[in-house]
């Protein structure tokens, strides 16, 4: 056997010795001292420790990690509550937003969730309240009544309990736009028709101009941002109720043309190339170095493109033009309601009096105003502080022609997933806008 | 040795060049960004920072929460790997050494762990570890990166003590030494660059780890490194260059463990790559 | 094969804390999988008996047979890149070069980094736009050779590919670095007082020599080939629509994005049962020409 001096050293017989006392030693201190080694004393109804005396802790799961404006603001109001209520402590899990819904599904299984989760409405609440795992609020509504217009509740109201109050308002379907790209192909306001778009698209494709920039990896923005808005214009806003009512379908014909749309744009070859293997925020980036003439992403994007950006005042913000023949109501936007606040069930009355209790004070006017100050828009009737950024106000300006909804919060996850990776087909000009109607409707037929 | 010509030494040279070049270069990128402002980076990965920005790893430290989940990787992956090389090391000696019935059987069912797909035990490991009352403690973690990874650890470090001399352990045996005894002061030694190759292969796998961690554990004082290196991405916004600079730091302690270990690596590998 | 004759329980004793904690934490996960196979599940509330349903709708569905034509490819492009490469980078630094120690430290990095970083690495390489590829090839002149990379379903399996031996290459090298480094001086002393010299020896005497360490190799390849996710998952999310999806990504979409956890489970057993079938034929394969 070769022998080397180095590895004498580490497995040598007083190098042997020393790993295992080093090993030994290790697990001594580490498990006596270390809270991480002593399993958790968690009473069956859940996380929380119900407290030692008057102290009490709250588990809470929600996903604002990354360094947002929002997610600033919402620590910030977390960290008040626990000062001002020295009895109650947050316990915080803050998962990556990527990952958010995977781990809140996982926990879901195993009936494991923190007493305070950040959930989304509609078809994400549907299984948590068939599970009966999160808690109706109607007793304390009170607080919200005076503020909360009823369709900001809308999304957390299952068969007329109320499950979660939203934080944020957004709607994903902004169109930004570089004015200066604009004025060069002729247009001095954003095109009012679908034909004047098309028309732009064209132009702007000969001045050799991405027409759009799309960011479509994580396939959900021509899901969220454009068939939302697309469809809504074609179809009008009672469409995808109807269709989860089985009174209306996905193969009808105003819902194939809004898919005929994708393959449009697509054979105009009006996005970029690279548009199925960039994220969105790359995608955010061509607009914004002026590589691509238009963006279609959400409101919160403003703070990139606009609010935090020297040269914000390039950028215009737009609505999805109206077709000709649409039922759709054109000054309306895909908008929802999103970070609903919900309490888990079957806490014991202590806890859940706390719970409510943070609630209560975590989600009222003085955050609304706060996040409207800080460029973000809210579900709630309030005023609008004069410090509040101009793009802010010109962002409630234009979205407050109604709100049409948005098609992944109504329609559930398995069929958001066909229809996802059938509109990525469209863009590879794989498919028709038919057989993918067709497919859609059939993985709806089939979830029963 | 040295009897290389010199067509060959040019070919060789050239051809290793390159393909250090290709290992590197991507790497030296990564780096370069790392120092450059958000929107330096987006106007174009590949030119110089006009300053370097280093508070860009001040930023990244504290978004990540390094103070905190550095240590929890740490003694996670130590812990998981001292567990793991010790009962994996155990359990080859005696499937290597010894006759008994179910050897084989025994063998192909740790071998078959090589093939388990791990996504789909998520859920069925939370449900257990519910059970057994270890939620959220580092046993989540400890225990299944030991068992996902005693598989890989018992196929190099069985064929390693497999083909060693049959003579090996007759001084002991003559001393009147115990079965266990052998084990610790004659085998374990001599499979020391085997040992060197399950622990440099576990260190990475446990250092780079992120589902588990994700799901298994929900105390922030807890969390280990790559739950801290996927803070930096929201759903729309995202902090690349802090990214960046989080993920250099995260290399740090795995490139000086892999430097201080090569060396036995090498000699190591030889371990499982002699049985058939 | 042995040589000492230990009790049966000091063996017991030897083996159980592994096998507790393997089979525990292992292997009755996968069992409870199986279970969940059959069942009609979303992974909250009741589940309801389902049969085999899972299984004949996992097998009449296309993406899934896409998913594993891309796992045949991955696992074809990484025995065929992996291998050959890591087996003539080994060769060549075994050859007592200057400069070895640095070559082989660089060329193991790749598998020290982990995927995030990886997927950030090639997102960057393979980027249409600034992409270093495609800035190369406008650099050679051959601009006209420039690709959506990752875009473009004739090429974006492919491009995968690349960054899987990229990152996978280094493992197979120091394997069959050690395999070399073992052959006895003798053995090369003795061929080349028979002539055989250069490519000649290589084939006929060292390979055969470390066909025992390739046959390893191999099944290690094999077996990450059907467990590759992360790089994936992060380069492209298996888009677009479906065209790079493995089976893993198709089990993680269904399991945990479309909340059909009984389906998701069916496919894990699936993707066992697969890898299990390949490597048993490769190792028959192996051992008849042992014989």
């Amino acid at each position: 056997m070769k022998q080397t001096n180095a590895s004498s050293k580490f497995f040598g017989k007083t190098g042997r010795k020393a790993l295992l006392g080093l090993t030994a030693s290790m697990l001594l201190t580490v498990t006596t001292a270390c809270g991480g080694f002593a399993p958790k004393t968690d009473n069956a109804s859940g996380g929380s420790s119900g407290g030692d005396g008057d102290q009490i802790t709250l588990t809470m799961t929600h996903p604002w990690t990354s360094p947002n404006v929002d997610n600033e603001v919402y620590k910030a109001r977390i960290a008040k509550f626990e000062e001002e209520h020295p009895d109650i402590v947050i316990k915080q899990d803050g998962v990556a937003s990527e990952q958010y819904k995977t781990k809140l599904r996982t926990l879901a299984a195993a009936n494991n969730l923190a007493d305070i989760n950040v959930v989304w409405p509609g078809a994400d609440l549907a299984p948590l309240v068939e599970g009966k795992l999160v808690q109706p609020i109607n007793d304390i509504m009170d607080s919200w009544s005076s503020i909360l217009p009823e369709e900001a509740l809308a999304g957390f109201n299952v068969d007329g309990q109320q499950y979660a109050i939203p934080t944020k308002q957004n709607f994903v379907d902004i169109i930004y736009y570089n004015k200066e790209l604009f004025a060069q192909v002729g247009y001095d306001t954003f095109p009012a028709t679908y034909d004047e778009f098309i028309d732009a698209i064209k132009k702007l494709k000969e001045a050799g101009i991405t027409p759009i920039s799309l960011g479509n990896k994580e396939r959900w923005p021509l899901q969220s941002s454009y068939i939302s808005i697309i469809g809504d214009r074609f179809t009008g806003s009672d469409f995808l109720p109807a269709v989860m009512e089985k009174k209306a379908k996905f193969t009808d014909p105003e819902f194939v043309k809004a898919l005929a749309v994708i393959q449009e744009l697509s054979q105009l070859k009006a996005f970029n190339v690279d548009a199925n293997n960039m994220d969105s925020v790359q995608a955010q980036d061509y607009l914004i170095q002026g590589k691509a003439a238009m963006h279609i992403s959400s409101a919160t994007v403003d703070g990139r493109v606009r609010i935090n950006n020297e040269n914000g005042d390039k950028f215009g913000i737009a609505l999805f033009p109206s077709v000709e023949g649409g039922k759709g109501d054109p000054a309306k936007s895909a908008g929802i309601v999103q970070y609903g606040i919900a309490i888990k069930s079957g806490l014991d009355e202590k806890t859940k009096a706390a719970a409510e209790e943070f609630m209560q004070y975590f989600v009222n006017e003085d955050l609304y105003t706060e996040l409207v100050r800080s460029g973000v828009n809210v579900p709630a009737d309030i005023d609008i502080p004069e410090d509040a950024s101009p793009y802010l106000k010109e962002m409630i300006e234009l979205t407050k022609g109604g709100t049409a909804p948005v098609f992944d919060s109504v329609v559930p996850a398995e069929v958001v997933d066909v229809l996802q990776n059938g509109l990525q087909a469209l863009t590879i000009g794989q498919g028709t806008p038919e057989e993918l109607a067709k497919e859609v409707q059939e993985a709806f037929d089939n979830m029963n | 040795m040295n009897r290389n010509s010199k067509p060959f030494q040019l070919f060789a040279y050239t051809f290793l060049t390159l393909f250090a070049m290709i290992n590197i270069v991507p790497l030296f990128w990564m780096v370069v960004n790392s120092f450059k402002t958000e929107q330096e980076y987006s106007s174009g990965p590949f030119s110089f920072p006009k300053v370097l920005q280093f508070e860009n790893y001040a930023k990244a430290w504290e978004i990540a929460n390094m103070n905190v989940y550095f240590f929890n990787s740490l003694i996670i992956t130590f812990f998981s790997l001292a567990v793991t090389v010790l009962l994996g090391a155990l359990a080859a000696y005696f499937l290597a050494r010894f006759k008994f019935r179910l050897q084989k059987a025994t063998y192909s069912l740790f071998v078959v762990g090589m093939l388990i797909p791990i996504h789909a035990t998520l859920i069925p490991i939370f449900l257990i570890m519910q059970k057994i009352h270890l939620l959220d403690t580092y046993w989540s973690l400890i225990l299944p990166y030991t068992a996902f990874h005693l598989s890989l650890t018992v196929l190099i470090l069985e064929g390693f003590m497999r083909v060693l001399p049959k003579d090996l352990e007759e001084s002991g045996v003559m001393d009147g030494a115990g079965v266990y005894r052998i084990f610790w002061s004659i085998i374990f030694p001599i499979a020391r660059p085997a040992l060197a190759t399950v622990i440099i292969l576990n260190f990475i796998y446990n250092w780079n780890e992120y589902l588990f961690a994700l799901v298994l554990i929900t105390s922030t004082e807890l969390k280990t490194l790559p739950l801290g290196l996927a803070n930096f991405v929201g759903v729309e916004t995202a902090s690349l260059t802090l990214q960046m600079a989080a993920l250099t730091i995260a290399l740090i302690p795995i490139l000086i463990f892999y430097l201080l270990l090569q060396k036995q690596l090498v000699n190591g590998m030889t371990a499982g790559a002699v049985k058939g | 094969m042995q040589t000492l004759k230990g009790s049966r329980l000091a063996i017991f004793l030897g083996l159980l804390p592994a096998l507790v904690i393997y089979i525990g934490i292992a292997i009755v996960p996968i069992g409870l999988s199986l279970y969940y196979s059959l069942m009609n599940w979303n992974g909250i509330g009741s589940m309801t008996f389902a049969g085999l349903n899972n299984y004949t709708r996992i097998l009449s569905d296309d993406t899934f047979w896409l998913s594993v034509k891309n796992n045949i490819v991955i696992m074809a492009t990484g025995l065929l890149g992996q291998i050959p490469l890591g087996l003539l980078l080994a060769l060549l630094l075994n050859r007592g070069l200057k400069g070895s120690g640095i070559f082989r430290t660089i060329g193991f990095m790749p598998v020290v980094i982990s995927s995030v970083m990886v997927s950030l690495i090639w997102g960057m390489i393979y980027n249409t736009e600034y992409g270093m590829l495609n800035n190369l090839l406008g650099l050679f002149g051959l601009g006209d050779w420039s690709q959506n990379w990752l875009g473009d379903s004739k090429w974006s399996m492919w491009s995968i590919s690349v960054a899987y031996i990229w990152q996978n290459c280094g493992l197979y090298m120091v394997i069959f670095l050690a395999a070399l480094q073992n052959i006895p001086q003798e053995v090369n002393e003795a061929a080349e007082l028979d002539g055989a010299t250069g490519l000649k020896r290589i084939l006929s005497i060292t390979i055969p020599m470390i066909r025992g360490t390739i046959m390893v190799a191999v099944v290690l390849s094999i077996s990450n080939s059907f467990r590759v996710f992360d790089l994936i998952q992060i380069l492209t999310g298996g888009g677009p629509a479906h065209q790079t999806e493995v089976m893993t990504i198709y089990m993680y979409n269904n399991a945990f994005i479309n909340m059909r956890y009984g389906y998701g489970s069916a496919v894990s057993i699936l993707i066992l049962l697969f890898s299990l079938i390949v490597i048993t034929i490769i190792n028959r394969i192996g051992r008849e020409k042992d014989a």
